[in-house]
């Protein structure tokens, strides 16, 4: 048996930090409930039950990103079973941590693998006449289809970790999931459907989480089935992608402030502050400057709309 | 004058109102140490104390001279630090050499080529080479053991903090982890908290035993034998006035003492001195063998 010494790092935690990505981005690639959630997402965006173009991006929210929290919670509670030898080694809790943050990228492209998926399909199969996409500009489409939902996806397995970190009671990130799927359903389509939107509560509320609703539309389902009015609603889609980037910057800080200490820990406060004034702000400025009322369009124009009005149903 | 390895003075510490070390003061010096006591002794708290996941109410600490309150001296200390504690859970899904290996970037073996060698040598050590990628799941509890044992031996740590490392292995497991950490001991420092009194005997040159918080004794193994030398007899009936008497495979009975009428004196072993040691507490040792 050799008892040579192994030459350790002298050289602080970034060189492990790679390595230990690669690990924790591994485990979660692996895990079932993320793999189902992926195929769950890849499975809802074809076929009969694609939704409207503009809320598909509900789909990988919900099967990726909200998978991917309880996904990510587990993945940083696993290691409380051994945290003992875990605790003794070198290497910090917050470079675990941050390891754990990073590997929140698989999460990132499974969405994006489903959101072109998606368009890729219909882009093909079924084009849409373009009052679908509301009174929106093509930037603001794009934000919409492809950039928020994947936020979406990165910002849910963030919070994952911070839960795994900070509560350690058995069903907590379900928990935390559950609060979240309410939110953003009550934030999302109760100033559309139950109040004025065109009020600054109600433009406010739509802004205020996670993930919120752009459109409206008359019901109707199958293969072929077109929406005949779709209602675009309030607020501005490039600074509501401001302020969810910002949210995960908090989650990611959050997750990092547990067992921080020193320099570190007031870097992460720093950092805290930072993203939480950046959040405050991109919020005021997504319910201040995106479009104030919801308009109706459809295949014979646009026009502004009393959002209390029920859409026409489906001819 | 070599340098001891690990320091403490005046070191206390209390849980939920208990003082579980108290005033503690203790030298531990290279080679490889016994920590014996009874439970409750304090022995855990001590390891965590040494293995810098746990810190002090009172004293002062200091491991391989170094201040494990100071956050640079602590990683030092970590950096050459092997620690297995009395209990350890296993993340799911990992297999044998992927919690090893994972553990070693927790290392710091950065290099894949190293690492893999690495994990590899301490996994053949504790005889895990043929099991490495099995889910720990599916081992027994001497096998989980021993993985705990690997990931404690990585990188030839200069201290290696071991909570009760035998539990749950047969008897050859024991012997082979034995020459595994013999020979650890004689680059490193190894404490071994354990009730195996035969292992003490077999791999450590000293001995400490805690009671109740504090250290009790402290010295060489031959030094706590010879305290017991001359007070070791094997009678034909348990003596009453006996510190501990107990019923010996051949049928004759052990005494721990004053010498029984007719009985013959005999060597005594590491686990008799302790015995000796613990005094009254023997007594209830005693009542169980009645």
């Amino acid at each position: 048996m050799s008892t040579a010494r192994i030459a350790l790092s002298t050289s602080a935690a970034r060189p492990v930090l790679t390595p230990l990505v690669w690990i924790e981005a591994k485990r979660f690639a692996r895990h079932p409930l993320f793999l189902a959630g992926f195929a769950l997402a890849l499975l809802a965006s074809g076929g009969e039950y694609g939704p409207v173009e503009l809320d598909h991006g509900f789909v990988p929210a919900f099967f990726v990103g909200i998978f991917g929290l309880v996904v990510a919670a587990r993945l940083t509670a696993s290691t409380r079973r051994c945290e003992a030898v875990v605790d003794a080694a070198p290497v910090s809790e917050t470079t675990r941590t941050a390891a754990l943050c990073a590997a929140c990228l698989v999460p990132v492209a499974a969405a994006l693998v489903v959101v072109v998926v998606y368009q890729l399909a219909l882009a093909l199969h079924d084009p849409r006449p373009a009052y679908v996409y509301g009174v929106f500009t093509t930037g603001e489409r794009y934000l919409i289809l492809l950039i928020l939902p994947v936020i979406a996806c990165l910002g849910a397995p963030l919070l994952g970790v911070a839960v795994g970190r900070w509560l350690r009671f058995p069903g907590a990130a379900l928990l935390v999931a559950v609060a979240l799927i309410l939110w953003g359903m009550l934030a999302g389509y109760l100033p559309s459907q139950g109040m004025d939107a065109s009020t600054w509560p109600a433009r406010t509320l739509h802004m205020l989480t996670p993930y919120t609703a752009w459109v409206d539309s008359n019901s109707g389902s199958g293969a072929t089935w077109v929406p005949t009015v779709v209602r675009s609603l309030t607020g501005s889609p490039a600074w509501f992608a401001a302020w969810t980037l910002a949210l995960c910057a908090l989650a990611a800080c959050a997750a990092l402030l547990h067992g921080a200490e020193g320099r570190v820990r007031q870097a992460v406060l720093r950092a805290s502050w930072g993203a939480g004034a950046v959040a405050l702000t991109s919020l005021t400025l997504a319910v201040v400057t995106g479009y104030s009322v919801p308009h109706d369009s459809s295949s014979e124009g646009t026009v502004v709309a009393d959002s209390r009005t029920p859409l026409p149903p489906q001819p | 004058m070599t340098t001891p390895v690990i320091e403490l003075q005046g070191v206390s510490r209390r849980f939920r109102g208990a003082t579980v070390l108290d005033d503690l003061q203790l030298e531990v010096m290279p080679g490889v140490v016994g920590l014996l006591g009874p439970n409750g002794a304090g022995k855990t708290t001590l390891l965590r104390i040494l293995a810098t996941v746990l810190g002090t109410d009172g004293g002062s600490v200091r491991i391989l001279g170094r201040d494990p309150e100071d956050a640079a001296e602590r990683t030092e200390i970590r950096r050459r630090l092997g620690y297995l504690p009395q209990e350890l859970g296993y993340p799911r899904g990992f297999t044998a050499y992927r919690f090893v290996d994972y553990m070693a970037v927790l290392k710091e073996i950065e290099d894949p080529t190293v690492r893999r060698a690495e994990v590899r040598r301490v996994l053949e050590d504790v005889d895990l080479a043929d099991r490495a990628a099995k889910s720990i799941r599916t081992l027994s509890g001497g096998q989980r053991r021993r993985v705990g044992l690997a990931q404690a031996l990585l990188g030839s740590p200069e201290l290696l903090v071991l909570d009760e490392p035998t539990t749950g292995l047969d008897p050859e497991q024991r012997v082979s982890l034995r020459t595994v950490l013999a020979e650890r001991g004689r680059a490193s420092t190894v404490i071994i908290a354990t009730h195996q009194t035969e292992d003490v005997a077999a791999l450590c040159e000293h001995v400490i035993v805690l009671d109740r918080g504090s250290v009790s004794f402290q010295g060489t193994v031959s030094a706590l034998v010879a305290e017991a030398q001359g007070r070791v007899w094997l009678a034909d009936a348990p003596d009453p006035r006996a510190q501990v008497s107990w019923r010996t495979a051949t049928g004759r009975y052990r005494n721990l003492g004053v010498p029984p009428p007719g009985a013959d004196l005999v060597e005594p072993t590491l686990e008799d001195a302790y015995l000796l040691l613990r005094g009254a507490a023997g007594s209830e040792v005693e009542r169980e063998a009645a």
